[in-house]
């Protein structure tokens, strides 16, 4: 397991992550790690509010879920493929269903940098906010 | 409503089924009967016999007229007189009823068929007084009323379409299709197939089995009141709200009219988003939605065993 209190080089990640899930619980968490490792962690747990973040903010990586009432994850890639496409490339799908394998390819042709299924190692979780940053 | 008729509907048919008998009247209605038939008929399933009289007294229908209806509905086949002095009536089973109603049609349609051959055999030995030069494509309207009309036309369109098909609309105007063979039709075209649709949550069904990746979502700022379907670069269908329940419809072939089409659903096409198809957890079953829940707990498991370990770690540092 990869310790990133312990990481010589934190410092320099410093990256800006918003979390877009309606579990409160799985949010607070995700963000106590990566606030731990100095990630600056912005947390919504509803889907419109998250696109408005988005829209209106800049962020290095944006974890998403994708079953949430009212407004889902769908909904927010569908908006940002009409309108901000570019950051689909910061969006890492974080989801506790089951992603039909035509949507998974659909992902990938959209340019979303990565789809999870929970429950995900956290080093995995790491290294994929790490490439969506690039 | 006289109070004497109102007193015999209550009687016969009781407040509760009003509803679905004046439903099931107009069901008649579109099986080819007049309003006038269709509650002969009705009353008569409803009491058994009855004679012309007591069928017109009840009823309020003069007398003569009563006549007349009992008189087709006995040639539909769906009523028969029974003799005796005076003659009563009665009505067959209205399942019966359907079934006969039915098959009478399929017979004049199959009639029609076959004069259809002759009607052309015919033609050919009438001499022609138009040049078919002059009847040149590209000109050309139509207004169509109703949606089977609408339909029959979408039919020939769709199958001849060789290039590609592309359909804007409302899923409120394709739920007005639900039931018949429009899906169908689009689902086996052979020709390329792009739709821009609302594609909403209570109206996607309407488009079940068209594959998702010739479906483009409408966005709030494209959703017009105007629906279309293009066929290749001639043939256009262009759906009127005509303010009436009846769909109204104008088919063309002017190439000007095509073509500017075209160029709109094509701007709009590029600016629109596939569909995806979306996991909605609330519809789905209870042993996935434990499933789901399942994975949460997982994660969450996952993410507290991993902050453990790190404050652990956090401490011996400290300690150290």
């Amino acid at each position: 397991m990869t310790n990133l209190l312990s990481t010589s080089n934190q410092e320099e990640f410093g990256l800006n992550v918003l979390i877009i899930d309606d579990n409160e619980q799985i949010t607070k968490m995700i963000s106590s790690f990566l606030d731990m490792s100095n990630y600056e962690c912005t947390v919504v747990n509803d889907g419109k509010e998250g696109l408005d973040l988005i829209k209106t903010n800049q962020y290095d990586s944006i974890i998403l879920d994708l079953a949430m009432p009212e407004f889902d994850g769908y909904e927010i890639l569908d908006a940002l493929q009409r309108e901000n496409p570019s950051y689909l490339s910061k969006i890492i799908v974080l989801t506790a269903s089951n992603v039909p394998i035509e949507n998974i390819q659909k992902f990938k042709e959209l340019g979303i940098s990565s789809c999870l299924q929970k429950p995900v190692d956290i080093d995995q979780l790491l290294s994929k906010i790490i490439d969506s940053s690039v | 409503m006289t109070m004497e008729e109102t007193l015999i509907e209550n009687l016969v048919l009781g407040n509760d089924h009003k509803e679905s008998m004046k439903k099931i009247n107009e069901n008649l209605v579109q099986y080819g009967l007049t309003p006038n038939q269709s509650k002969v008929y009705l009353y008569l399933t409803k009491t058994g016999e009855k004679t012309a009289s007591a069928i017109s007294k009840n009823l309020n229908i003069p007398r003569t007229e009563s006549y007349h209806l009992l008189n087709s509905l006995e040639q539909k086949g769906i009523i028969f007189s029974i003799f005796g002095k005076p003659t009563k009536f009665n009505s067959v089973s209205i399942n019966d009823a359907l079934t006969i109603i039915i098959d009478n049609e399929k017979k004049r349609l199959l009639d029609l068929e076959l004069k259809k051959e002759k009607i052309l055999t015919l033609w050919e030995t009438v001499p022609k007084y138009v040049d078919d030069s002059e009847n040149v494509d590209g000109n050309k309207f139509q207004i169509l009323q109703g949606r089977n009309s609408i339909l029959v036309k979408i039919e020939r369109m769709v199958k001849s379409a060789k290039i590609d098909v592309m359909v804007l609309g409302s899923d409120s105007n394709f739920i007005k299709f639900y039931h018949t063979e429009f899906v169908n039709l689009l689902k086996t075209t052979k020709a390329e197939l792009q739709v821009l649709t609302t594609y909403s949550k209570k109206g996607q069904f309407a488009l079940d089995g068209i594959p998702l990746n010739t479906i483009k979502k409408l966005d709030e700022n494209n959703r017009h009141n105007f629906s279309f379907i293009i066929k290749d670069e001639n043939e256009v269908v262009f759906f009127i709200n005509s303010g009436s329940s009846e769909l109204m419809a104008i088919w063309t072939d002017s190439k000007s009219f095509v073509s500017t089409l075209k160029s709109l659903f094509k701007l709009i096409w590029r600016k629109s988003a596939f569909v995806l198809e979306k996991e909605n957890k609330f519809t789905k079953n209870m042993a996935e939605d434990y499933e789901h829940r399942l994975r949460e707990i997982e994660q969450e498991k996952v993410i507290l065993d991993y902050l453990k370990q790190n404050l652990m770690v956090k401490k011996e540092e400290k300690n150290d």
